[in-house]
């Protein structure tokens, strides 16, 4: 079954094996080069050393690490936005046609008359599939985590990185290659199975990252008057939700047009209090607010979502077994 | 011990056994309340029009389908509840006998000895051999007949004990054919397997099956030996009568009429006394065209005609 498993997918793994070898291999030279720079010393100091004491730079740090950034971000970014479309094609490519194919073209009634039952050449394809790409994915994550030193906070919670990072990607991965498989069980046709599986996976991604992913726990608030105090202290690593003004209950005003007109019609906004900005606010009963996720949250977070999508997954590699079983009969 | 043995022993004297077995895909019976039982060790032609519910009972038989009403056993066995006690049992090649398109001849006969316990790959090699087919070729790359070839060298090395092949001469040319029944036969001598084998042409299986189940409009209409089935099938031949009292002693399939003459085609049970019948010995065709002629109106007629009204058309 597994002999099988691999001659029937060997073209397709050979293909996502190449380009995840070239991914790597990307990763890795860039990530010794980004590294080389990073650690080079010039006149005593290097990013690295500037990067350990942001508090109080030594001389040299601005001129250095700007340099560095300037060379490096380009390359420190865009990799990340091609990686987000991994495991979507993982889905459409490796997903969808597992069953869909076997349906198709009728070899279904050639696997399934062999003396292995469908329950276990179901169940062989599926892991084996699932199992190898996620064990890939959980390779890169600390890979790419080693990369660049730069993107450090940008993994954390709230940050640009934080889907690359934890257990996230493998979560994704799985779900998306089970979203697949399910899709061409049912749809028994692998073309609109595809397009399904990239549909179906945006359609549960996309609010998930932008509506519900700040609702999962209920964020830190704080309201406090600006003309008084300059508000608490949140730290670094922090997910920032919302840092601006709000009305004398505490609802955010955004976008706070009338509060600009009203209390800054120069466009001098002056935050410390006691300013003449901070003063005016306090006159029209306006209060500053903030809220945000601290970033001890972020293996709460990790889990959550990642729990969230394999159980999303669970439920439908489910589903496929008992269609297998039953419907398709 | 010997009690058990006997037990064991009736029930390996069947190979196939249905009974009310029925197939409904939405609200279209594709087969229904099929009862036969198929002795082991004889080589069946499972023939009807297309439509009539052939493939459907075949991979209800192999597990493939699941039946809504009545079973199927094989050797004894449910074959989707005990897929283990059946699945090693039978070999099955499914309609245009699919196989993995891009893979080579040897890569098939790989899959096969990964997949099945009993595989025998020298003899499949020797089989394929013995045909000229390259294993080093792709599956896509053989003709239709090869690819036929191929897919019965899998199920056959299976060592099946019961071997099922849908439509199996659909796609070859005559000299092909001759090849498949003839590698056919060669194996089922050698191993002692029942087969069952469907088609819509019955001479082409004349030579090679002995047992014989017609099915048509998703019924079983007749299930028998062969020989016997020629034995008991007449044709009768005599001046313009009413067919009633034959019909009262036997079965009626087939009735024609000319001004002066009436013709039937009957199953006797046992003889005909009437000296103004002529008796004729019918052919294997003959016997199946009246049965399939007698399910079409039959099916076309809004309720069942008994047989003993069959002149009034």
């Amino acid at each position: 079954m597994i002999w099988l498993t691999w001659r029937q997918h060997r073209r397709t793994a050979l293909i996502f094996g190449a380009a995840i070898a070239l991914l790597a291999a990307f990763f890795v030279v860039t990530g010794l080069l980004i590294h080389q720079a990073y650690y080079q010393e010039v006149g005593g100091v290097s990013v690295a050393t500037c990067d350990a004491q942001q508090q109080l730079p030594p001389p040299g740090c601005n001129a250095l690490t700007s340099a560095f950034i300037e060379t490096w971000f380009p390359l420190s970014r865009y990799p990340l936005f091609a990686l987000a479309f991994l495991p979507a094609l993982a889905g459409v490519f490796l997903g969808a046609p597992l069953v869909a194919r076997e349906l198709e073209t009728g070899s279904y009634r050639l696997a399934w008359t062999q003396s292995v039952t469908r329950l276990r050449w179901l169940a062989i394809m599926v892991g084996l599939v699932i199992g190898v790409t996620a064990v890939v994915c959980a390779i890169f994550i600390p890979l790419l985590r080693w990369w660049n030193p730069l993107l450090g906070q940008d993994f954390g919670l709230g940050g640009g990185s934080y889907d690359y990072g934890g257990t996230l990607p493998i979560a994704y991965l799985v779900f998306a290659l089970a979203l697949g498989i399910a899709a061409g069980t049912l749809l028994r046709r692998t073309v609109p199975a595809m397009f399904a599986t990239l549909v179906g996976y945006t359609a549960v991604r996309l609010p998930f990252e932008l509506w519900a992913r700040s609702r999962l726990i209920p964020p830190m608030t704080a309201t406090w008057d600006p003309m008084v105090s300059s508000g608490p202290t949140i730290g670094s690593n922090v997910w920032l939700i919302f840092s601006g003004y709000a009305d004398k209950s505490g609802n955010p005003i955004y976008p706070p047009f009338t509060l600009y007109n009203t209390c800054a019609p120069t466009g001098e906004m002056d935050a410390r209090p006691g300013s003449a900005f901070t003063t005016c606010l306090h006159a029209h009963g306006w209060l500053a607010t903030m809220i945000w996720q601290p970033g001890s949250r972020y293996w709460l977070f990790q889990g959550i979502e990642s729990g969230v999508y394999l159980a999303l997954a669970i439920l439908l590699i489910a589903l496929v077994v008992w269609w297998v079983r039953r419907r398709i009969a | 011990m010997s009690a058990e043995e006997t037990t064991a022993d009736t029930v390996e004297t069947t190979a196939l056994e249905t009974s009310g077995l029925g197939k409904r895909f939405g609200r279209h019976w594709a087969l229904r309340d099929c009862s036969f039982a198929l002795p082991r060790g004889r080589i069946a032609a499972l023939v009807g029009p297309n439509g009539a519910g052939k493939t459907t009972l075949l991979q209800l038989a192999v597990g493939l389908l699941r039946p809504t009403t009545g079973e199927a056993r094989v050797f004894g066995h449910a074959p989707l509840s005990e897929p283990l006690a059946t699945l090693p049992r039978v070999g099955f090649v499914a309609q245009d006998h699919p196989l993995y398109r891009g893979f080579s001849v040897a890569d098939l006969l790989t899959m096969g000895r990964k997949l099945n316990p009993r595989w025998d790959q020298p003899a499949a090699v020797a089989r394929l051999t013995r045909l000229g087919i390259p294993l080093e070729k792709r599956a896509d790359r053989l003709s239709g007949g090869q690819q036929a070839q191929v897919a019965l060298a899998l199920a056959l090395s299976k060592r099946p004990d019961l071997l099922l092949l849908d439509e199996p001469l659909a796609s070859l040319d005559p000299l092909a054919r001759r090849e498949f029944l003839r590698t056919l036969l060669d194996a089922t001598m050698e191993h002692g397997l029942t087969v069952l084998l469907s088609s819509h042409i019955i001479s082409d299986l004349e030579r090679v099956c002995d047992y014989l189940i017609i099915l048509s409009a998703a019924r079983v209409q007749l299930a028998g030996d062969i020989d016997e089935a020629l034995r008991t099938h007449k044709r009768l031949v005599g001046p313009r009568a009413d067919p009633a009292a034959i019909a009262s002693l036997h079965h009626v399939i087939d009735a024609s009429h000319t001004e002066r003459q009436t013709t039937l085609l009957v199953r006797l049970n046992g003889q005909i006394f009437d000296q103004s019948w002529q008796q004729e010995n019918v052919s294997l065709e003959d016997i199946t065209l009246a049965y399939l002629g007698m399910a079409r109106n039959e099916q076309a007629a809004p309720a069942p005609v008994a047989a003993g009204e069959e002149d009034a058309r």
